[in-house]
């Protein structure tokens, strides 16, 4: 459970206190982490203290001890030397380790417990119970983050976001897929979407720069009591989803302001393609070129005044004029006509989510 | 140190209009170079692209020798801040430093040293037990840059990273970051709305609108010679002010008349204006705050001259105070000089007194008298 590096960190550690070389082995007398050279020559002599019923003992110039896990061995540790201050020192390893362990099981029965509870595996009464066997307060107000980076199993990524929050113990940060890290966060009443969505940006500018991938961040909504995480969780796995299709050039999307996007994301495929038809009939926007392309978003960002739109798009008034009635003859909708338009802007919109579904039916 | 070359970058989005088009930059070694423009001009796409977080469309980035277009971001040794930096809270300054080469796993013994000799070179010392929350804004602010700068970057990119500095610190940080700078001697971009940090800190600047580039050139150069009305509008702060005047000959001279009182147009300039064409052709002036002296009316001797207004505000921009008035129907700011005391309603004389008036083509937005950079 305990990584090999923590180990070689820990013992690393107390070697260059006190000057004494030591060794961590597990019960078949592998060395897993070791300030010893020669490691291979000690393995008889582990598999021996192994089955000895003794708790320490010397053997070849060395001090052994065992670490146990709820009575089950788990490591053996080495200490180098047979004076009483060595035996001191490995029994100090020794009881640092155990302690680690205990510490590392509270900490993944924890992440295992909020896995379960983002998947809605566990029962109601469950929830509570084992909360507060973990001493999770079960009414804090809290909000889910999904951080999805763009690389899988990006351990850079998930290393700085904890040393972001690792302070506040009441956060969870845990993972439930390769690509993504989930953040519980616990907030005090005052903060608001706001505050979130700055959280949000602090986490993406650190990504960037620290852990150097690009992230998109998603967030849920504030909930109240522990069994409505999983809800959080699956609003800002929602968001991240919908900004994908819809928002893509936005780092950090809310679910609380996902716009008409939310809506279209809802909508059965196949009333999708009758809407498209009806619209477009059998053509499909992306027969559109580019600059026709261009030229309708500059519009609609312009909230479709034409002299600011061509001003912008450094063509004449004229050639918008034309363009726009080029697209009157092939589509029937003048987009200066604010129904047409947004007919036009809600038929781009649900294109995109169409071809989103299909890739990723696959 | 090291000089980037950056050449013919685009970025596209589909469907959207071009948010970088055709960029070209050539950087000296450990040079600073600001680029400015208002929000969504370009300036944070750059960045990112040439650190490795976005692709382009088209174009080449060198750094020295290496291609970095086919380069990962990690492999690019360019370390970057952004405008949302935090140190993280539970470490201490040696550990937030130490951070960074831990995940790009540098043996324990390493980091140590690239910490320690850093923060020598640096003087900060005295900071690396402190805990980040005993840090003030301008303190914290410097380990978020030795944190940039103990990756030993070849290029350091910096994105408005001075945004969320309270504004009573903005000007200590801005320094502080031009101190450090010349001390690493790494070559910077640094990324702007203010044109004022800009000019500030920069060795050059880059002027950017809508994905463009308007201008490249010092600061002085920016601030004298725009080379259009957009560049002039996008650098000159809080306001540059345009109105059309004819040029007249005037015997053997050509004068304009501003605010009332003939003014003659010196021999240099003149004679650029006779070749070009625009004797008694009307053109845009443009006027920058600094350009005017505004006294007050009652102290003033000379009552009767047609250069008047009244003031309708004073507002503050950056600690130095600006009178802000109505002219023939343009609105106008004038820096008030130290000593001179103004309020709003004051009657007030205009002068103008610059050397070199900023004249552009009304049509083209063009700067006439183009200085070749």
């Amino acid at each position: 459970m305990i990584s090999n590096q923590i180990l070689q960190d820990t013992i690393e550690g107390i070697k260059s206190i006190t000057r004494i070389d030591l060794g961590v082995m597990d019960t078949e007398g592998k060395m897993l982490a070791s300030t010893l050279k020669d490691v291979d020559e000690y393995e008889k002599a582990v598999l021996a203290f192994v089955d000895s019923p003794a708790e320490s003992q010397v053997l070849q110039g060395h001090q052994f001890f065992k670490v146990f896990d709820e009575n089950q061995l788990e490591y053996v540790i080495l200490a180098k030397g047979e004076t009483d201050d060595v035996y001191m020192i490995g029994k100090i390893a020794a009881f640092q380790i155990q302690n680690l362990l205990i510490a590392y099981k509270e900490r993944f029965d924890k992440d295992n417990f909020i896995k379960n509870l983002l998947l809605d595996n566990l029962l109601l009464v469950d929830i509570y119970n084992r909360a507060k066997k973990l001493h999770i307060d079960v009414e804090a107000r809290r909000i889910v983050f999904m951080i999805e980076t763009q690389t899988e199993k990006d351990t850079n990524a998930l290393e700085t976001v904890r040393s972001l929050f690792s302070s506040k113990t009441k956060d969870f940060i845990t993972a439930v897929d390769e690509k993504s890290i989930i953040l519980v966060k616990e907030v005090k009443p005052n903060e608001t979407y706001d505050d979130m969505a700055k959280t949000a940006n602090v986490i993406v500018d650190m990504l960037n720069s620290e852990a150097m991938t690009q992230v998109h961040v998603a967030f849920g909504t504030f909930v109240n009591e522990i069994k409505e995480v999983s809800r959080s969780y699956k609003e800002a796995k929602m968001a991240l989803d919908v900004g994908k299709i819809f928002y893509s050039s936005r780092n950090v999307i809310a679910y609380s302001k996902l716009g008409i996007g939310r809506l279209i994301y809802q909508l059965p495929i196949p009333l999708c393609k009758m809407f498209i038809k009806e619209i477009f009939e059998g053509r499909s926007p992306d027969d559109f070129d580019e600059e026709t392309l261009v030229t309708i978003n500059k519009f609609f960002e312009n909230s479709l005044n034409v002299s600011e739109t061509s001003r912008q798009l450094y063509i004449h008034r004229n050639t918008l004029v034309y363009r726009l009635d080029k697209l009157q003859k092939s589509t029937g909708l003048d987009l200066r006509v604010f129904e047409d338009a947004i007919t036009f802007k809600i038929a781009l919109m649900v294109v995109k989510y169409m071809k989103y579904m299909e890739t990723i039916d696959y | 140190m090291s000089r980037l070359i950056i050449r013919n970058l685009y970025r596209t989005y589909t469907g959207h209009q071009m948010a970088l088009k055709d960029f070209k930059l050539e950087t000296k070694d450990g040079e600073l170079v600001a680029i400015v423009g208002p929000s969504e001009c370009g300036k944070s796409v750059l960045l990112r692209i040439i650190a490795g977080l976005e692709s382009s469309s088209d174009g080449t980035i060198w750094l020295d020798t290496q291609r970095l277009n086919e380069l990962g971001a990690k492999e690019r040794q360019v370390a970057m801040v952004f405008r949302n930096y935090t140190l993280y809270p539970e470490m201490n300054v040696f550990d937030n430093l130490a951070f960074g080469l831990k995940l790009l796993k540098y043996p324990p013994s390493q980091i140590k040293n690239r910490v320690l000799e850093l923060a020598k070179k640096l003087h900060i010392e005295n900071e690396l037990k402190k805990m980040p929350l005993d840090l003030n804004p301008v303190e914290q602010f410097r380990i978020v840059l030795a944190r940039a700068f103990v990756k030993e970057p070849k290029l350091l990119l910096l994105d408005d990273p001075i945004a969320q500095i309270p504004v009573e610190y903005k000007e200590q940080a801005l320094e502080e970051l031009h101190r450090l700078q010349q001390i690493m001697k790494v070559t910077t971009l640094f990324a702007t709305e203010h044109s004022k940090e800009a000019f500030q800190i920069a060795d050059r600047v880059v002027v950017m609108k809508e994905g463009e580039t308007l201008q490249i050139g010092t600061p002085k150069e920016i601030l004298e010679m725009p080379v259009s009305m957009s560049a002039a509008g996008a650098m000159i702060k809080p306001i540059i002010s345009f109105a059309e005047i004819q040029i007249q000959e005037k015997g053997e001279h050509l004068e304009i008349t501003l605010f009332g009182e003939p003014y003659r147009i010196e021999r240099e300039v003149e004679e650029s204006l006779r070749k070009k064409g625009y004797v008694d052709k009307i053109v845009t002036v443009g006027i920058r705050p600094d350009d005017l002296e505004v006294t007050c009316m009652k102290e003033s001797t000379k009552q009767d001259t047609v250069g008047t207004a009244e003031v309708k505000v004073i507002k503050e921009y950056h600690g130095i105070q600006y009178a802000y008035f109505d002219y023939n129907g343009g609105a106008f700011a004038a820096r008030i000089e130290e000593g001179v005391k103004l309020s709003p309603e004051d009657k007030i004389v205009i002068c103008y007194k610059n050397q070199v008036p900023l004249l552009f083509n009304k049509d083209t937005g063009e700067a006439i008298l183009q200085k070749k950079l």
